[in-house]
């Protein structure tokens, strides 16, 4: 399989926040089992998140004709058309005019919201019946959530928007004549944290404000938001984190800061040589900014659209909308990097006080605290510690048909070779070690926990498969023909295999 | 004769630019048309990037109905590869069995969608054959595994090789050898 290697060589669909939710898509249209498989209303159902995120206009379309396609009453070609006349008074933004549109603050356009709103209202008049039934609760959505905006925003007066990179700026300013380094890293720090828990508990108080958030932040990706600007806000919300922690501007974090941190989330002293193993990649007891935000990438900074749905208060705001992105993915990230306190922090407040966040970071930090062992094995030279592996022999011969049909159904090009040489126990061996990472992203991905990387697997499948190898040929056994030493060889051997193999 | 002229890029392929917004209102063009066309009882039969056409407003234009017909069912193994459903590609070998046509539409339109968003083909195997023999046996838990873990950007990058954005070609080109996960 050939992907993008950096992350600069990925697709900006895939690096982007509503990736997840594309992925979920492609799960619901990709199902192998036709019976089991959506139809294209179906997939139009499966699609409106998606699209939601990305491309609202699209979504209200695709929302119209699934209902048309739905009621039967309307021929679904009127709908298509109507739907059709009704986008053609939407214009598709440049990346121009979407730059300048970003840098004026658009929520509080009134052009902006006004022409949002009008193009709706055009598309309603010349819509079926159902088509306006749609369009009329829309606007009255919209017109509720405006009604909150309003209010929330007359409460914080524009807190969840500059707030936070002021505060951090405010806090910079205090603390900048205090000479006890750890002191004033601990003092804005604390502000940071102070401030995070105090934007979540506005977040929990107007749940309405944030679906206007959300649907802002999609209006504002219908006109100009590429996928690259997400990443930058994350950048962003990074470089401020790692300001915060670096005390005094060395442009590293170095142990005494380090361990400023640790005392201010409450954590253990002694935690503090395997997290700074953890963190620091190259070994020069300084965390430089390219090392946590490796760390951050490796622990994915960003979350999936389900767990956030199913996590309370502010996880769920870290997939929705991108201007709230910057600072939850700042805390996640932070938190992360310190390796998740055992217990809550003295000055826990909003966020912090749900227990769904709390078990998971509770298994983010056993996980973590494994990565750490590791790591530290790693540095000191011993053996990597090994992945406790049930023994072959006690497999009974139905589990070991189990085991062997999910490996078929993983990787069935391999499976296919080794089952035209006869290696069953190469089969075997391979679902010990076959894709032991994929099965780990993949856990990782359902579960949302962070994935641990095991370094190398100690004997590869590929050296198992090499005929000519000694020790792998002989675990062969004789019950079937042994495979000619070498593929060209083998394919001369056996045409049929032959073009299995190449 | 004369047409429409559609758009002169294929869905998925336009470039470094092609925002998120874009790929998703040429995917919602899309599929409107497929609605559409089903609705009207044809199956199209034939959906990959080359038959999807994206103008400069990003919309979509469905071409060449070649292999469209107007069944809900058929026995007729014909697709192009790396797009065509499991269950014609599973049956083709033996003998073509009765399968939805429009559900395998539903497929192809899924792959293509994969393809155009991730820039490159779920299963990106060496030649033709083995991308059947994957097809058949449908490797799509390994595809959603790949893209999950792209989408967490790149945590199992480590045997990947690299690989220019955007990809050489759309469709299948025999001749490029690109190394796989597996080597041979």
């Amino acid at each position: 399989m050939v992907g993008p290697a950096t992350e600069e060589e990925l697709s900006p669909c895939l690096s982007s926040p509503a990736a997840p939710l594309l992925v979920k898509l492609l799960d619901g249209m990709l199902v192998i089992d036709p019976d089991r498989r959506p139809d294209l209303r179906g997939v139009c159902r499966l699609a409106h998140e998606w699209l939601a995120a990305v491309c609202p206009s699209e979504q209200r379309r695709v929302g119209a004709v699934l209902a048309a396609a739905e009621s039967g009453a309307s021929p679904l070609g009127a709908a298509v058309a109507a739907a059709a006349a009704g986008e053609k008074e939407q214009t598709f933004g440049h990346p121009g005019d979407g730059a300048r549109a970003d840098s004026a603050d658009e929520s509080n356009d009134p052009v902006y919201r006004s022409s949002f709103r009008s193009s709706g209202s055009v598309r309603s008049s010349r819509g079926s019946g159902h088509l306006r039934l749609i369009e009329a609760e829309e606007a009255e959505r919209e017109k509720q959530e405006e009604a909150e905006r309003e209010k929330q925003e007359g409460e914080s007066g524009g807190q969840l928007e500059g707030g936070s990179g002021g505060q951090l700026e405010g806090g910079l300013r205090e603390e900048s004549n205090c000479s006890n380094c750890s002191r004033s890293s601990e003092g804005r720090l604390r502000e940071w944290l102070d401030e995070l828990d105090e934007e979540s508990e506005e977040r929990k108080r107007h749940p309405d404000a944030l679906s206007r958030q959300r649907a802002e932040a999609a209006g504002r990706s219908f006109n100009n938001r590429t996928a690259q600007e997400g990443w930058q806000r994350a950048e962003a919300a990074a470089r401020d984190a790692f300001a915060a922690c670096d005390a005094d501007g060395s442009g590293a974090i170095d142990r005494c800061e380090f361990g400023a941190v640790l005392r201010l989330l409450g954590l253990p002293p002694e935690l503090e040589e395997p997290m700074m193993a953890v963190a620091d990649a190259n070994g020069d007891s300084l965390v430089s900014y390219a090392e946590l935000r490796a760390l951050l990438i490796k622990f994915g900074a960003v979350p999936l659209a389900g767990e956030a749905a199913a996590a309370a208060g502010a996880e769920e705001e870290e997939a929705a909308s991108d201007g709230t992105a910057a600072p939850a993915a700042r805390r996640r990230g932070e938190s992360r990097e310190v390796l998740t306190s055992s217990a809550p922090p003295a000055q826990s407040g909003g966020c912090r006080r749900n227990v769904k966040p709390l078990l998971q970071r509770a298994q983010q930090r056993r996980l973590v605290e494994r990565l750490a062992c590791d790591r530290l094995a790693q540095l000191r030279g011993v053996p990597k510690l090994q992945v406790e592996r049930e023994p072959r022999a006690s497999r009974d011969g139905a589990e070991r048909s189990c085991v062997r049909a999910a490996v078929a159904l993983t990787c069935p090009v391999r499976t296919l070779r080794l089952q035209a040489c006869g290696r069953f126990d190469a089969l075997d061996e391979l679902s010990d070690t076959e894709d032991a990472d994929d099965v780990a992203a993949f856990d990782s991905w359902r579960t949302g926990e962070p994935q641990i990387h095991r370094y190398s697997s100690p004997r590869g499948v590929d050296a198992s498969l090499d005929p000519s190898s000694g020790e792998p040929a002989a675990e062969v056994g004789a019950r079937l023909k042994p495979p000619p030493a070498g593929e060209v060889a083998a394919a001369l051997a056996w045409p049929e295999h032959a073009r299995v193999l190449r | 004769m004369v047409m429409d002229r559609a758009g002169e890029r294929e869905f998925g392929w336009c470039g470094r630019d092609q925002t998120e917004a874009a790929l998703g209102r040429a995917f919602a063009t899309a599929l409107v048309g497929l609605v559409y066309m089903h609705s009207c009882g044809v199956a199209h039969l034939d959906v990959k990037p080359a038959n999807i056409l994206v103008d400069r407003a990003h919309s979509a234009t469905l071409i060449d109905f070649g292999l469209s017909l107007m069944q809900r069912e058929s026995t007729r193994a014909a697709g192009t590869l790396p797009y065509i459903a499991p269950e014609i590609c599973k049956r083709a070998v033996p003998h073509v069995r009765a399968y939805n046509t429009f559900k395998s539409d539903v497929w192809s339109l899924g792959i293509s969608l994969f393809a155009a968003a991730a820039g490159f083909h779920p299963w990106a195997l060496a030649n033709v054959h083995e991308q059947r023999v994957a097809t058949a046996a449908s490797t799509m838990h390994r595809a959603a595994r790949r893209t999950s873990a792209l989408a967490r950007r790149g945590s199992s990058s480590r045997r990947r090789s690299r690989t220019s954005w955007p990809p050489p070609s759309p469709a299948w080109s025999g001749r490029r050898r690109r190394r796989s996960s597996h080597p041979a």
